[in-house]
């Protein structure tokens, strides 16, 4: 018998990494272990933050975890160390209606940076504080911001994780731009997702992907092999397996 | 069938036995820097590439991406690439030209046939203008079977064998140790790797390689799980291996596991880069060793249903006859994807271009700050030297003034009338 999770956490969460309808082995029912996506002063079981955990008992909000297991990108005393999952409703997403970029960064000036330089090329493009289901929807390329360093392919920096969040870009079958990262939970960089060290790559990246969308279905295809990894029904099911 | 050398690999394995399920087949060494060559491999005949150039054959075969270009210098009626794995995989960032010249296999006019079914979905999905045949891998039943030696399931540590080339940063090694090393329960680590010898940071862990098919078989068999970490894979054949001998492996989801473990059933599925993750599923195991061998029965139970290797090959060679009796690859196709393609691989390089520049622009403006410092540094050096000597010409001319001071008359008389005096000590 395996346990049924029930997976918590807001909307924007829900719509990236939550579980629609129950599937055979894993999902939400109303008695079993609860998962909370994202930080949480409620008791929940599971903790998982897309982000990495600023600590034991704290939340990156400032909230409170007590006593649950930490599911982050990173930081100490985790429970475990993971991205988001893909939400399964994600890998049907239909192509964009348009060519456009979407920059994510919760720093209005570093995103208002990087969408003036955009603009400068006429390049469509929207920026968002937190990547949302919506936003993906209209994006066909995304670029997640993150903790980008001053890294290069021969030193990638030695701390910084992948965004959690994407799996989720990924699964959608859009371009993904994301810092290049030691820790890629499986993502390959220059493989299934474009890697990059300054603001300046990102502009370049996203106006390659913007005029020669065609040329990059390899790129995205071999992204939606990796997304598969974290599929959220795959990955809830082993987590209810492991709770039961 | 064209093959870049004859090591000893599970490629070159898989290639040879294929080979020999096909009539007629030889090998054609594609590296110009191959040594001496033997007249044959396990039966099949060898030859270099520059001797097959009078040669007619039915088909060409590459096997690898860098022994794809050879396709067009034989003389044959039907080309086929043997994809065994997606090799642009293979590559890190920083290989950034190897990484776009293995993904140009994918665009050629060739049938291909895959070793595993994710990638003919890739192909049909990339190129379905192309013909994929799937043909899998098999193992050898006779090898590989429960009671192939080593001990029963023990109640002590758990025994842990990690399997990869630790060289190879895709194939997770040193998170596999990681892992065991993390672990709370007692545990036993081997690894094995086809050159033990190339496996630096392993200091402290049991390392054994190099080993033929039933030292492999017994070596499984003298433990209780197998460990694999990959991040990159075709398919991932040796815990197919190690079900055969009873034993569950514990893996990340690589391309190709899906074909085989069950989550729960015959292993277990851990994340990339979870090492609590993994290290409590390990522990798991070692306290419950009744889900340990549920799961080893499951292996078992998979095993039962695996193709073996003469099957493998069988199917090889009917996938191959197939797309030699099929229509020819459709040549317009493949150049519209691989002028698409190459479009891709032109702004990329530029952008790569780019970085380097500014990475190199960067560096030349450091080794500017540091030779001006350089600069600097020596002027401040010759200052100070020219004042030491400035300071020594005024010692020296102290020292003089001193000396005629106590050659004066005066300076003499004053010194004798101290030494004179009372209670001067002298």
């Amino acid at each position: 018998m395996t346990a049924r999770l029930r997976i918590l956490g807001d909307e924007r969460a829900l719509e990236l990494a939550g579980l629609a309808a129950p599937a055979q082995g894993a999902p939400g029912g109303p008695d079993g272990p609860t998962v909370h996506l994202g930080p949480t002063t409620e008791p929940a079981d599971v903790i998982w933050l897309s982000t990495p955990h600023p600590g034991e008992g704290r939340t990156p909000d400032g909230g409170v975890t007590g006593p649950a297991r930490v599911i982050a990108t990173g930081g100490r005393g985790l429970w475990g160390r993971a991205p988001w999952p893909a939400r399964d409703e994600l890998f049907e997403l239909p192509p964009p209606p348009a060519a456009r970029a979407l920059v994510v960064s919760a720093d209005p000036e570093r995103r208002g940076q990087v969408l003036e330089k955009l603009a400068a090329r006429g390049l469509p493009a929207a920026g968002a504080t937190a990547l949302s289901a919506a936003d993906l929807a209209a994006a066909s390329v995304v670029a997640l911001l993150g903790d980008a360093g001053a890294a290069t392919p021969e030193a990638p920096a030695a701390a910084a994780a992948m965004p959690g969040e994407a799996p989720a870009v990924l699964a959608a079958r859009r371009v993904l731009l994301a810092p290049r990262c030691q820790t890629t939970f499986g993502l390959l960089p220059g493989t299934d997702h474009l890697a990059f060290g300054t603001d300046d790559d990102v502009v370049q990246y996203a106006d390659a992907v913007l005029t020669h969308p065609e040329s990059f279905a390899p790129l995205q295809a071999l992204g939606a092999r990796t997304a598969e990894r974290h599929r959220a029904s795959l990955v809830y099911a082993r987590l209810a397996d492991e709770l039961e | 069938m064209l093959i870049h050398e004859l090591g000893r690999s599970g490629g070159v394995d898989t290639i040879l036995r294929y080979a020999r399920a096909l009539e007629g087949a030889e090998l054609v060494v594609t590296d110009p820097r191959a040594g001496a060559l033997p007249p044959d491999a396990g039966g099949v005949p060898v030859r270099r590439l520059a001797d097959a150039a009078g040669e007619r054959y039915d088909v060409a075969i590459a096997t690898w991406w860098a022994t794809a270009v050879a396709l067009w210098e034989v003389s044959a009626a039907r080309r086929i690439v043997f994809l065994q794995s997606i090799e642009s995989r293979f590559y890190e960032e920083r290989w950034f030209y190897e990484r776009f010249a293995a993904e140009q296999v994918l665009a050629l006019p060739v049938g291909f046939v895959a070793s595993a079914n994710w990638m003919r979905e890739l192909v049909v999905e990339l190129r379905p203008d192309a013909r994929c045949e799937v043909a899998g891998y098999g193992i050898d039943k006779a090898v590989f079977e429960p009671g192939t030696g080593g001990s029963a399931p023990s109640g002590g540590p758990l025994r842990v064998l990690v399997e990869g080339q630790p060289s190879l940063w895709f194939k997770g090694v040193h998170d596999a140790v990681a892992a065991v090393r993390a672990m709370g329960e007692p545990a036993e680590l081997t690894v094995v790797a086809s050159d033990p010898t190339a496996a630096p940071g392993l200091d402290g862990v049991r390392l054994t390689g190099g080993l033929d098919p039933p030292a492999m078989a017994a070596l499984y068999a003298e433990h209780d799980v197998l460990l694999k970490l990959s991040r990159v894979e075709g398919l991932g054949l040796t815990p197919v291996e190690a079900f055969h001998v009873g034993v569950p492996a514990v893996v990340t989801p690589y391309t190709g596991h899906e074909e085989y473990l069950k989550h729960g059933r015959n292993g277990l599925v851990v994340g990339y880069d979870d090492l609590p993750g993994t290290a409590r599923a390990l522990d798991g195991l070692a306290r419950d060793r009744e889900r340990l061998a549920a799961l080893g029965r499951g292996a078992l139970a998979t095993a039962a249903e695996w193709p073996s290797a003469e099957h493998a090959a069988s199917r090889f060679a009917t996938a191959v006859a197939e797309l030699a009796a099929g229509p020819e690859p459709d040549a317009h196709a493949a150049m519209a994807h691989l002028q698409r393609w190459q479009t891709r691989w032109l702004e990329l390089t530029r952008e790569h271009v780019r970085q380097e520049r500014a990475i190199t622009g960067g560096l030349r403006g450091a080794v500017t700050w540091h030779e001006d410092a350089l600069t600097q540094a020596r002027d401040h050096v010759d200052e100070l030297n020219e004042r030491l000597r400035e300071a020594d010409r005024l010692a020296r001319d102290l020292h003089g003034q001193i000396e005629s001071i106590k050659a004066t008359r005066a300076y003499r008389a004053a010194a004798a009338a101290r030494r004179l005096k009372p209670g001067s000590g002298e």
